[in-house]
């Protein structure tokens, strides 16, 4: 449902302080990041926020805190450098903007574009890439490919976000298949298909350390490795 | 400013390498407003507590999260406690718990006492708060450390919808000029 501009425009800040309903978010961060005018409004917003987040009274810690967060840490166990098996599947949906910055609501943008069937039959390609350059302008690993494609991984509080725009269907029982490499080891992070040259997925446990990120197409349900050359790759 | 990002930049280096000591002196440099933000959100001193402490493990677990070209960690980790103690507040308890709070320290200037670094700063934002429209400064209370979404500001301060979204957005804005005559004397 496409409302005027003008229902926008009244949201966009309540979009900042993270006062939209949760139903509400796709919709309206798919409009703030498609609208010039918007992203605009709401990049002068969250400077203000920003603001507002360091003008808290800070509190004496307690004594022994620093102490609990590492008996936690350790209990937890340390970053998993490893992912057991391919995670599949479609775009989850972040319920707020992280405060830090207005690339996470771009993010948030590239999930309402494919994940709440906002996108209109008639978007194009272009339109898209505006998008996810608003999403990974000046961060996160860059992967490009044959014929425009491109993709790009941000990290996120919670794991991290991978989008790709330009990507075929993959062949009929074939996905396609993301890969973190620490040194030359490949680790799966998750399969994929497209929705109109498009995919957004959100990775829940990426590696830290990644050196290089690449795309391959592979079997139905995923690899162990890569079986076949790159589509996609990071520089 | 270009020093404390690379101060930053070197901390989430050495979380990445998983070194403890880079914990403890991120908790030593924002610990406390961590925690003061958890406070500002839930009253409770608990679960502040937990959610500051949360708000570190989460650091530890993904210190790639944080892009030192985006902002100051600082800002990122008042962020994440601010998240996560908004999560607590729209469960019905704490929310309850918090509500008369919250709408109290809506309606005074306060400004700190405490002697930090960024007492100036704060005090800025404070002074810069009080010079809101009250029907402003209670809006944007409610959504920003009170974790409401428009439609409920709007029912709690019983008015439209579209008041509500108006006052957020005009409030906003007028905090944006304060700020920036502030930055500029």
């Amino acid at each position: 449902m496409d409302r005027p501009h003008e229902d926008y425009r009244d949201l966009v800040a309540a979009y900042v302080l993270g006062a939209i309903p949760p139903d509400d978010l796709a919709e309206v961060a798919h409009h703030i990041a498609s609208c010039t005018t918007c992203l605009e409004q709401a990049k002068a917003h969250s400077g203000v926020t920003d603001e507002l987040a360091l003008s808290v009274d800070p509190v004496p810690l307690p004594a022994g805190f620093a102490d609990a967060v590492l008996a936690k840490a350790h209990r937890t166990g340390p970053a998993p450098t490893e992912i057991a098996e391919p995670t599949g599947g479609r775009v989850l949906f972040f319920r707020r903007p992280v405060m830090s910055g207005i690339l996470a609501a771009a993010a948030a943008v590239i999930i309402g574009v494919l994940g709440a069937g906002f996108l209109d039959a008639r978007s194009d390609l272009h339109r898209s890439r505006q998008v996810i350059s608003a999403l990974t302008a000046d961060r996160g690993l860059a992967l490009t490919g044959e014929e425009g494609s491109e993709g790009h991984m941000v990290r996120t509080e919670d794991g991290a976000l991978f989008a790709a725009v330009g990507l075929p269907e993959p062949p009929a029982g074939r996905t396609y298949q993301l890969w973190a490499f620490q040194d030359e080891t490949p680790t799966s992070l998750a399969t994929f298909g497209v929705e109109e040259g498009e995919a957004v997925v959100r990775i829940e446990d990426p590696a830290e350390g990644v050196d290089a990120l690449a795309v391959t197409v592979e079997p139905e349900g995923g690899s162990e490795r890569p079986s076949t050359d790159p589509v996609m790759r990071s520089a | 400013m270009g020093r404390k990002r690379d101060v930053d930049a070197e901390v989430v280096r050495r979380l990445q390498d998983g070194d403890e000591d880079a914990l403890r002196e991120a908790i030593g440099l924002h610990g406390e407003v961590v925690l003061g933000m958890a406070r500002r959100i839930l009253f409770e001193p608990t679960m502040a507590e937990e959610v500051a402490q949360d708000t570190f493990l989460t650091l530890w677990r993904r210190p790639g999260a944080f892009d030192p070209s985006r902002g100051s960690l600082k800002t990122f980790l008042v962020g994440v406690a601010r998240n996560k103690a908004i999560d607590l507040v729209r469960k019905e308890e704490a929310r309850s718990r918090a509500g008369d709070q919250l709408m109290a320290e809506a309606e005074t200037a306060q400004t700190a006492e405490n002697p930090t670094e960024r007492l100036e700063e704060r005090r800025e934002v404070r002074e810069a708060l009080s010079r809101l429209s009250k029907v402003q400064r209670e809006a944007i209370v409610l959504a920003y450390f009170g974790g409401r979404t428009y439609r409920e500001v709007a029912a709690e301060l019983d008015v439209p919808e579209g008041t509500a979204k108006t006052r957020l957005r005009d409030g906003l804005i007028k905090l944006k000029d304060l700020l920036n005559k502030s930055s500029t004397n």
